[in-house]
Formats: structure tokens, sequence, C-alpha cells
């Protein structure tokens, strides 16, 4: 933007909020939040993982009833409960994942629950494709509204959605991390109609990781931490240096313990890598990504949340197919997107969804037992075969309760990774490889859980661990890859690392 | 940006072995049923009743092997009904020709070549089921929809071979459809029972004590998770068809050789039928709960409800069908309205 922000602070706020708070159970997500949004105003809105950023969006979206604080809408108090009320008062938001209907055309789309009907109650096809294009084209989007939206890039797919929101009368945009899933140029794209609607007066709220794009395109800056307000600040006044480090709240409050302070990562090994993995392509996820580990390695992958790290987990492992590149197991190449193949060959995932890794349904010795199901019993399967071989790997991993007869979903999820872990402790083990191993698990699940990986590394085991929380990464990695919209943007061995330096280079 | 996760409370947990609602309701919708009839129907009382049921069982049995395969492993097989007629009018259609017992069936037959008419057939089916399977796998579109094609195919096929006439069967298929073991002179135990009970037990030792048997379970039950555990679920999906559809096969035949010929208006029940008597044992649509136990009481129930009907004087014969259905829906609510009970806990 030009030297002066096409608001002054002394005019009214378009939204309000004061002292916003939320509980969900035990946990504060918000507390006393304060956010306001100026007519023609691009506000900013960082925050680590689980700072939130979400949360506090979905309740300007009256998406997230029954929360404390006040709302403002031009100086008028409202308080919505549905997000259908929100938009009403003005109010729209772009989630991350789209929600217009894919098999229906841009025009039906923008028209979604409000098409315009003739006389006699038809719907106005004519009118409606002459408005949609009419209202695109002011927009700058020139495309075919016939056609079906799921035949568009992503780009113009979310722009759709703006046009709705905005069609629809909201002067308040939200847009939950609008940029993490485009290419440069399309980037550039959104940034050019998010000016054009700032003149208009429109005013956007932009949740974003990317700390560069918010620096860019922002007039304002809210920081979250904890659920607790940073500071707002102009953008001008603040780099993406100071902007992470406010993040992460040094200087603020007294440091946290643990993983904050900086790692020093071990040299790289000069054993042979044991996994290797050239220019592996998969279009819209990652592209050229190599790398190699060895064995008794940690590799962390870092990311955010679409960088492509994850999707390239489970592309290793087997469970998606890449378009292009080599995956080599102990100098033998492995079939792109087998994971029979992968599995025999000793190298496993441990995906971050569990209802992707766990029958929960069926018992837990079936579990345990699924994947080395002849190696563990044998050609002829017994409950009392089956259980002796399950009962000692439960008490390994230290499974409670252990007891195999119960239906793996009624564990909790620290115990049903650990299951998924029993699984995989049944046969050898080369390369094992985590998205997310700990998500939502409590302390002591997530240590007992990284022990039990610490102890296959020890043993040997080359371990792959893809994951967006940096403390994660650096208590457990010998070295670092990290990613930023599909691709390796630095390699960290044998040097100083801290979160601040991963965060920069996501 | 995840919200802050509640850590999932301890979940009281159930002793391990514990007789659910779910496990108890078929074999009570039987009990009930067999009391009933044995109290209304005079008939019903006699001691043949027995063998009546085995033998019009025994077909439905055969069928329903395979199915509970196909319904274990989240998948469905529509041409059920129309593979045991295929199988059985290409079985007649073999036995008619020159080379074996001629038009009309007049000329001996050489067991080598009764061997041959019979199995043949079934390695047909066989082939037919592996169709489905791999194209099923390979399309991604759902098997209900493969195999609605395969139900036309097979119908189709059947009629050109047969040209709608009727065909003779090998002798020994009008034996097992129709003669047994007599045990008293009025309880026999009828062949086509003992295939059934044989076929049963093959499929409960694969079911339960096989890989194979435990992958068809777990792609069942979750099959991305099955998947990533280095299971290959297109194999286990594939064959579980290409099984179903052998059965289904192997049920015509011994259908045809009850009926004492076959002709085209056969096994018209044969796929629906089963389907019940599967889910009627409390088996899943929806993959990964059941088993052959189960199935077995599912087959016995419907069948003792068929016989039952038959035997109950007020009931006329324009009514059983109706009664048949109501019975069905009544059993069915049932035991999904206790299944629910234990999955809510």
């Amino acid at each position: 933007m030009g030297d002066f922000p096409p608001f002054a602070e002394s005019a009214q706020a378009l939204l309000e909020c004061r002292a916003i708070g939320k509980r969900f159970g035990g946990s504060v997500a918000l507390d006393g939040v304060d956010f306001s949004l100026y007519p023609g105003e691009i506000h900013g809105l960082v925050g680590t993982n689980g700072a939130g950023k979400s949360t506090l969006m979905k309740i300007l979206a009256g998406a997230v009833p029954d929360h404390d604080g006040e709302i403002f809408i031009e100086g008028r108090r409202v308080e919505f409960s549905t997000p259908a009320e929100a938009l009403r008062l003005g109010v729209a938001m772009v989630y991350q994942d789209l929600s217009g209907v894919g098999q229906l055309s841009i025009a039906e789309n923008l028209f979604l629950g409000r098409q315009p009907t003739t006389l006699t109650g038809r719907i106005d096809w004519t009118k409606m494709r002459r408005t949609a294009r009419d209202v695109l084209v002011e927009m700058d989007i020139q495309v075919d509204v016939r056609r079906r939206l799921d035949r568009f890039p992503l780009v113009i797919r979310q722009m759709v959605e703006i046009a709705r929101g905005l069609h629809s009368g909201a002067r308040v945009l939200i847009l939950d991390e609008p940029t993490s899933s485009l290419s440069p140029p399309e980037t550039r794209r959104l940034f050019t109609l998010l000016k054009q609607l700032q003149a208009r007066g429109v005013a956007i709220a932009f949740i974003s990781h990317f700390i560069e794009d918010v620096l860019e395109i922002c007039d304002r800056i809210t920081i979250l931490k904890d659920g607790r307000l940073v500071e707002t600040a102009p953008a001008r006044s603040l780099d993406k240096h100071r902007v992470i480090h406010r993040m992460l709240g040094h200087g603020l409050e007294s440091a946290e313990p643990g993983y904050e302070s900086a790692t020093t990562l071990a040299p790289r090994t000069d054993k042979p890598a044991c996994l290797l993995v050239e220019k592996l392509r998969l279009p819209g996820l990652f592209d050229e990504v190599s790398l190699q580990v060895a064995p008794g390695e940690c590799l962390g992958l870092y990311g955010f949340v679409g960088a492509g790290h994850q999707e390239l987990a489970h592309a290793i492992a087997g469970a998606l197919k890449p378009t292009e590149g080599l995956i080599a197991l102990d100098g033998r190449t492995l079939r792109r997107g087998d994971v029979h193949g992968a599995v025999s060959n000793g190298m496993v995932l441990v995906a971050a969804d569990r209802a992707q890794t766990l029958v929960r349904g069926s018992e837990i010795y079936k579990n345990v037992t699924l994947a080395h199901l002849q190696r563990s019993v044998g050609n002829w399967l017994t409950r009392g075969r089956e259980l002796a071989a399950v009962r000692p790997l439960l008490d390994r991993v230290r499974c409670r309760p252990p007891k195999p007869m119960l239906k793996a979903g009624s564990l909790s999820g620290g115990n049903q990774q650990k299951v998924v872990l029993a699984k995989w402790l049944m046969g050898p083990m080369r390369v094992l490889i985590l998205e997310e191993p700990t998500r939502g698990m409590d302390v002591g699940a997530k240590d007992e859980i990284m022990k039990l990986v610490l102890d296959l590394k020890r043993k040997g085991t080359a371990v792959l661990l893809a994951s967006t929380e940096p403390e994660l990464i650096l208590a457990h990695a010998d070295r670092i890859l990290t990613f930023r919209r599909g691709r390796i943007t630095q390699e960290f061995s044998g040097t100083l690392v801290d979160k601040q330096t991963l965060l920069r280079h996501a | 940006m995840t919200e802050p996760t509640s850590v999932p409370a301890p979940t009281v947990e159930p002793t391990t072995l514990r007789w659910e609602p779910r496990d108890v309701a078929p074999i009570v919708t039987l009990v009930v049923l067999l009391l009933f009839f044995m109290a209304v129907a005079p008939d019903f009382r006699d001691t043949g009743t027995i063998t009546r049921v085995l033998k019009q069982g025994a077909v439905l049995g055969i069928a329903s092997v395979g199915l509970t395969f196909v319904l274990l492993c989240g998948e469905i097989d529509l041409a059920v009904g129309t593979i045991a007629l295929g199988t059985a009018c290409l079985c007649g259609v073999l036995f008619e020709t020159p080379f074996a017992a001629g038009v009309g069936a007049k000329a001996p037959i050489s067991f080598g070549m009764t061997l041959l008419v019979i199995v043949l057939p079934l390695v047909v089916s066989l082939a037919a089921g592996m169709i489905s399977g791999s194209l099923t796998v390979l399309s991604r579109l759902p098997s209900f929809i493969i195999t609605l094609s395969m139900m036309n195919i097979a119908q189709g096929m059947a009629k050109y071979i047969t040209t709608s006439r009727k065909h003779e069967v090998p002798e020994i298929l009008k034996l097992i459809g129709n003669a047994g073991i007599g045990l008293t002179n009025k309880i026999s135990i009828p062949y086509s029972a003992l295939l059934a009970g044989t076929i049963m037990i093959l499929g409960h030792i694969v079911l339960k004590h096989t890989r194979f048997g435990r992958f068809v379970y777990m792609t069942g039950g979750n099959r991305e998770a099955a998947r990533l555990a280095g299971v290959r679920t297109s194999q286990i999906v594939t064959a579980s068809l290409a099984l179903c559809a052998v059965t289904a096969g192997l049920a015509g035949l011994v259908n045809a050789g009850r009926l004492g010929s076959v002709s085209l208006d056969q096994n018209a029940d044969l796929l629906l039928n089963a389907v019940a008597c599967v889910v009627l044992g409390g088996t899943s649509l929806f993959g990964g709960e059941g088993s052959m136990g189960r199935t077995l009481i599912g087959v016995l129930t419907f069948t003792m409800l068929q016989v039952g009907l038959a035997d109950i004087k007020w009931v006329d014969e324009f009514m059983r069908t109706f009664l048949l259905g109501v019975v069905l829906l009544v059993a069915l609510v049932l035991n999904g309205l206790l299944a629910q009970r234990r999955s809510v806990q």
C-alpha cells in the first residue's frame, strides 16, 4: 500500500470486538481479545498453531456461538449465532477448505441458495448468468460462468467464494489461509483483487501462516499467542523477524521450558543412506523433492499446513502415487504408490489421521497383527496364538488398558497410536515414516510415543518425522528439511537452529 | 490452526467376552419363529419338517456363503441370482451336446464327461466373478454398478445359449438335489444340505483361521487402514467377488438338480433371499462385521419362515409372500435396533 492506509484511525470501525473469550471444555482458546476492522482496511492475523486465530475469526463469522465479549458493527452491538446471521449483517468468511459446490457451475455457486427466479417461480438462468458474469468482470475475473466450478484452478474458486460473499452484501471479508495452496502468480492475482476491494471500502481480515504475505498486503497486523492478544500494530512498523519473535512470545513472558531454546543438530552422519528419494513430484502437492535418510537417523520435515511435506510422507510410503521421481530402499527401487511393496520391504507409515491407520471397530489384537499376520501367527490363525503374540507388544508400548480383546476405537488417542506402533513393531522396520505422531495427545502419551520412536532409532531404524509443530521437530530430528509450497527451502544439519529460524524458512 | 484438543476421557472398557444383544437377536428370532409355527401349524410339528427345511435351505445356504464374504468386505454382488441361472443353463446345454448325453439326454455319458459338464460351468462362473471383481477395483465404481451389469450379462448369456428351452441336467445333480441319507423313515439329511454344510464349514474356517479371511474383515472394517497396513485390498475384493460367483454357480447347479431340469425361470429370488439371509443373521451391509455362523442362522430362519408359512392352514398361497415380507421387515428392524443399543453403550 501507499504511505498512508486508506482509513483513518479516527473513523468509526466497521467491525469491532472487545474482550472476546472462548473456552473449549477445560482449555481456554481465546482470552479477552480485542480486534477491530476499519472500512478499506486489510488486517492481518498471525500466531502459531493453536494461538486462537481461527477461533476468533469463526466467532466473528458466527460459526462459534456462546462466546464471551461483545461485537459491534458500525457501533451497534450485534450477536450472531449462525453464519447466515453474520452474513446478513455483512460479515462473510472464506474458509481454507473451500465450501463451494464443485459439481455446479460458477453462476450457480455465486447464487447458491438465492437464485433469481422468474415470475412463475422458475430459476431465471439468463439473468443469473448475466449477473454472475457482470459481478466477476467487475472483479477482473473473466471466466465462462456456465462451466463447473471444479474445472477451475483454486485461485478462481477462491475468488468466486469471495465474490459470493461480496455479492450477498458483505462489507467484511474474513479469509482463512487464502494463499496456502496458491502458486506465487496466483497469490499476486489474489492480492490485486484484495487491493481493488480495499479501494471499494471492504474491510478484510487476513489469516495466514505466511508472514511475508501478511506483511505485504496488510495495513495492520494483530499477533495472537495462546489465545491472548500480543499486540496490534501497523504493518509498516513490523518486519518478519519481529513478527515471529512476538508470535513466539520472546521477551514478553519468561522463557518457556523445554524445546523453545535452540537445539544444535548433529552433523550429517557418514553412514550410507538406506532411503533415497530423488526428484519426487506430485503436481499440486510437492515438486523436486530429493532427500536421503541413514539408518539410526531422524530426518525432520517441517512446514506449515499445506506445505506438502505431509503428503510427501504419504507418497514415500506408497500411500499416494507420485507422478515422477525415484524412491529407493537399500538400493532397491520401489514401485511408486505401492504400499504393499513398501511394507514388505520394511518401510512403514504412521499417518496422522487415525481413521487411516486403525480399524476402530475391530479388536486391538486384530489391529496389531494386521500388517505382519504370517510372521506373528503363522498360517493358521487362532485367537490364542494371536493374543500370545500381541500381549508382549502391548506391554512394550505400554498400552492402557493392555486388553487385546477391546475394540481399538474404545482407546484414547494416545493409546490408539501405541496400537498403531505395536502393529509395526511386529515385524522388522527399516524406515519409519511418522506424520504428526503426537497430535492431540497429552504430554505423558507424547513422551511415551516418542520414547518408542527413539528406541527404534537407536536400534537402527531410519525415521522420517513430518510435522507442523516446530517443537516436535526440534526435539527429535537429527537433521531438518523445511518446506514451503511443496518444495524444500532449506536443509539444517550440524548447526544451531531454533523455532524462529524454522518458521522463517517455512 | 487447530482447536485445543480435549484429551479423550479413558473409556470404560467392556468385559472381554460378553454376549451382545446383536449376537443374541438372530437366535431369539429363530427360536420365536420355531415356537410360533409349532404352536399354530400342526403340519409343522411333523419331524419331516427338518428334511423340508434342509432341502429348501441348501441352495440358499450355498449362495449365502460367497455373499457373506462379499458383504463382509463392504461390497455387494447383484449377480448372484443370474450367475446361478447362467451356470445351470451352461451345464444343461453342455449336457445336451452330442459329445455328452445328446438332445433329450438319451445317450449314455461317461463319468469324466459328467464331471466336465459340471466343472466347466463353475469355472466360467469363477471367471465372471473375477471379471466383476477386477473391474470394480479397476474402475473404482461401486460393485453395485458393476455387478448390476454382470447380472444382465449372465441373464442374457443364459437366454442366448438355451434359446429359452428347458434342458436336462446330469443325474448326479438330481441325486444331490433330491436324495439324502435316511436317518429314520421320516427324517433324512439331503445331500444338498450336506454339501451346503460342508461349504459353510469351509467358509467358516477360511474366515476365522486364514489370513485371507482376516483381510476380508479388515478390508470391510476400514479399507484405507488395511491398505496402509500393506494389505492388497483390491485383490481381497476381487477374490471375494470371484468366490461369491462360484458359490452362486454351485447353488444354481444344485437348484437345477432339485427341480430336475434347468429353465430360465429359476433362481429369480435367489439374490434377494440370500441378502436377506445374511443380513438377518446380523452381518452388516457395510462390511467388517458378521460371520458364517450368523449366516447359517439367517438361512435357517428364512427357510423356516418359508416352510412354516406354507404349513399354516389359514394363510393361503396368495398371502404368503406378503406375510414373508412383513415378518422379515419386523425381524430386520428389531435386529437393527438391538445392534444400535450396543454401539451406544
